[in-house]
């Protein structure tokens, strides 16, 4: 009986234990990133830099940028996979932050980065948990304007201000993005656009030179296809790639007006003949055989594979992939921006641009000049050129850097963007996530062969319901 | 031991982490996201307050929600017409006693305790287009007008991924059903074969009328999985081509977590539950025990 009773007790104590060990992990899941190996290893770093920086190894750089009366804590969260050897971004993210935390060893920086497209999901719940952290990673224009109304981002004005170095260094375009009713609330780190990406060698034995007219590049793909090459590669099955050539297209034909209407200012009007002509030229190129057969159900990771392994002689992406390229194609890449289109109204020299990967900092951090000194590091002149110097196109301007260091593409790509006569940011990002998807699976639709003038009409109907 | 657990204390003891759970991890959340489904919200900014304003929208102007509610049936009738008569065939002819029965029992219901992200992941390279299984059989068969982009065509697309999860779960529900017969006491079946019941009198006339509540908790157990299926929807088309292959599930997670739109999620949840509590409480009354 005795017995009984002990294990009857031992039981309920190991229910009861049971419990409490749900309840605890229950509550580190909110208090923190979700069990991640990254996160961990990101905290062992952080108690490594603490250590040496408490050592005096590095007094010299905490003297150079004479702020050691920084304390208290600093939560920085970022998207980016450390765990990838070509994500050169992240890692100069971390490295910069590292540095930083160095400089003022009585301040603890904590650092988070959240891989994939779970950065939205991740950073908004924390937000509404009221946990948002002090510097975050942010996005610019569309996407930014509910954080904006929200009352989420600060207006960074005052950093500008305080920091006259960083100030020097900004982008207008660039934050021109980030500003809301005047107030300018973030700061994009990357310049990125769109384009035609080809292969010089595919080109040179076949004799074919970049097109200089839409009917030019249509004798091209007649010449390549009649070798049995692909002419380009673009994969859709997740169906964003498949807007690029279509906002081309609509620029060549359109010119900027329409776009500024509709896009811009979310005056909904896709059933225009504008839109509807560009889903027939767009069809069209289809048809003539410009794309992989397999258009439709690959993705574009597959299509940059082929790209890069030298099964086409083009492919459409965006100057992110550039590294990639140039990593395994080297001097054998070149770009070329869409070819114009006779009797269209608008030209060659109308880039798809837009800016990336914007840092802002949050209204209720504890410690705004700790967060402010985070922001202006990063935009230093000296991080910018470190980071210009990975091969990434910055979105700041007027920074000294070792223009040796980088590939031939990085700096033709640089100069298209700062010679373009107008740059037309993708529509998926004006547009907000929603019509923007939605635009994304119209063009999908043109491209497997709906008729166009349904298909925009649908659009219009959507989009009319998105913006009441 | 049976005096103590006979005894009130003991009885709310055992019972209180159970009830507990039950009554603070199921309603909770359930009635925040009712309460919520009147709200417009982006997690960002407070919550606003909109009345039905959601639900008129999900029957009126949103042409995709419609869609996603079409697709979920069709996704649970294929379901249902993929798993059922092959698991019960299967689970006939594995319960007579022949060698080697349990081996192919065991084998068969190996994927269902595998991930559903891995199955799924497997299935989108077994129908890659250009590298996967089933165009290079067709070719090898000689047959390559027959080859098409499987998972991105309007028309196979919806298929494609029920089979793929047919292929899960088929052993699944034939080991409900092996389950099932051998309840039915050996007596019956004895008698019926000693009358001279050849294999199909004997599946038809005695096992089947047997088999009832075993037959409807499998259906009951495919229709809700369908009703919540989002993993096999998710990693083999994303929804696509088209919303062809959204389903409610899926449309949920994209209007919650990537548009921002809590409320209307919350709104499409709802929905969600409401379907799968009528269609549920429907197959309960409709094979009920007469």
């Amino acid at each position: 009986m005795m017995k009984k009773k002990i294990a009857a007790i031992l039981t309920c104590a190991m229910v009861l234990a049971g419990i409490a060990g749900c309840g605890n992990s229950a509550g580190g899941a909110q208090s923190d990133v979700p069990a991640d190996s990254k996160t961990e290893d990101e905290q062992e770093t952080e108690t490594e830099n603490k250590e040496s920086a408490d050592s005096g190894e590095t007094a010299s750089v905490s003297e150079a940028s004479g702020g050691d009366e920084l304390s208290g804590t600093l939560v920085f969260w970022s998207g980016g996979d450390l765990s990838n050897e070509t994500d050169l971004t992240t890692k100069w993210i971390k490295e910069t932050v590292d540095m930083f935390a160095e400089m003022h060893p009585n301040l603890k920086v904590e650092q988070t980065y959240v891989p994939g497209g779970d950065y939205l999901t991740k950073i908004t719940t924390e937000i509404a948990a009221d946990n948002a952290p002090d510097v975050f990673q942010t996005w610019l224009s569309g996407r930014l304007e509910p954080f904006v109304t929200a009352g989420q981002v600060m207006p960074i004005e005052h950093m500008l201000e305080s920091y006259p170095e960083t100030a020097a260094i900004m982008n207008e375009k660039g934050l021109n993005l980030g500003t809301f009713d005047g107030k300018k609330y973030a700061i994009p780190l990357v310049a990125s656009g769109e384009m035609v990406f080809y292969n010089k060698k595919v080109f040179e034995e076949n004799g074919i030179n970049v097109p200089a007219t839409y009917d030019e590049l249509l004798e091209i793909v007649e010449t390549l296809k009649g070798k049995g090459i692909t002419p380009c590669n673009l994969g859709i099955s997740d169906p964003w790639p498949g807007t690029i050539p279509y906002m081309m297209i609509f620029n060549r034909l359109n010119g900027n007006d329409l776009y500024e209407s509709v896009v811009l200012n979310k005056e909904a009007d896709f059933a225009n003949e504008g839109f509807v002509n560009a889903g027939n030229k767009l069809q069209e190129l289809v048809n003539s055989g410009m794309f992989i057969e397999t258009i439709a159900a690959i993705s574009q990771e597959e299509a940059q594979q082929k790209f890069m392994a030298g099964e086409s002689a083009m492919i459409i992406d965006g100057s992110w992939a550039a590294p990639n390229y140039i990593a395994a194609l080297g001097d054998d890449v070149g770009v070329f921006n869409f070819p114009e289109i006779e009797g269209g109204k608008g030209s060659a020299d109308d880039w798809l641009m837009n800016f990336d990967n914007a840092y802002a900092i949050s209204p209720k951090t504890q410690n705004v000049e700790a967060a402010e000194a985070l922001l202006a590091f990063m935009f230093s002149e000296e991080r910018q050129a470190a980071y210009a110097e990975t091969g990434a196109i910055i979105a700041c301007r007027n920074v000294n850097y070792d223009k040796s260091k980088v590939p031939a593409l990085t700096r033709d790509i640089s100069e298209a963007f700062e010679s373009a006569a107008y740059s037309i940011i993708p529509w998926d990002n004006p547009l907000g996530t929603d019509v923007g998807a939605e635009l994304n699976n119209t063009t999908r639709a043109v491209i497997t062969g709906e008729d166009p003038q349904e298909a925009f009409e649908a659009l219009q109907d959507y989009a009319l319901d998105a913006w009441e | 031991m049976d005096r103590m657990l006979r005894d009130k204390k003991t009885i709310i003891l055992f019972m209180a982490p159970a009830i507990l759970i039950f009554t603070l991890v199921i309603p909770v959340p359930l009635a925040a996201s009712i309460g919520l489904s009147f709200f417009k919200w982006d997690l960002l900014s407070d919550a606003k307050f909109v009345g039905v304003k959601n639900f008129i929208r999900l029957f009126t102007s949103d042409r995709v929600f419609g869609t996603t509610v079409r697709n979920t049936f069709s996704y649970m009738l294929l379901s249902v017409l993929f798993q059922i008569p092959l698991a019960y065939c299967l689970s006939i002819f594995l319960t007579r006693g022949k060698r080697f029965e349990k081996l192919v029992r065991n084998t068969l219901f190996m994927p269902a305790v595998l991930s559903g992200t891995a199955v799924s992941l497997m299935f989108y390279f077994i129908y890659h287009p250009e590298v996967g299984l089933v165009n290079a059989v067709l070719k090898l068969m000689g047959k390559p007008e027959l080859t098409r982009f499987w998972l991105a065509d309007e028309n196979t697309a919806m298929v494609c991924v029920c089979l793929a999860v047919a292929w899960q779960f088929v052993g699944y529900h034939m080991l409900i059903y092996v389950t099932g017969i051998i309840a039915i006491p050996l007596d019956i079946i004895e008698a019926a074969k000693i009358d001279g019941a050849n294999v199909w009198q004997l599946a038809l006339r005695v096992i089947t009328p047997n088999m009832k509540p075993v037959l409807r908790v499998s259906l009951v157990l495919i229709m809700t999985s369908s009703f919540k299926s989002f993993d096999s929807i998710y990693v083999m088309t994303g929804g696509g081509p088209a919303h062809k292959t959204e389903v409610m599930a899926s449309y949920m997670y994209n209007k919650a977590f990537l548009n921002l739109k809590y409320g209307y999620g919350c709104a499409i949840g709802l929905m969600l539950f409401a379907m799968c509590l009528v269609v549920s409480l429907a197959i309960q009354k409709i094979l009920a025990d007469r």
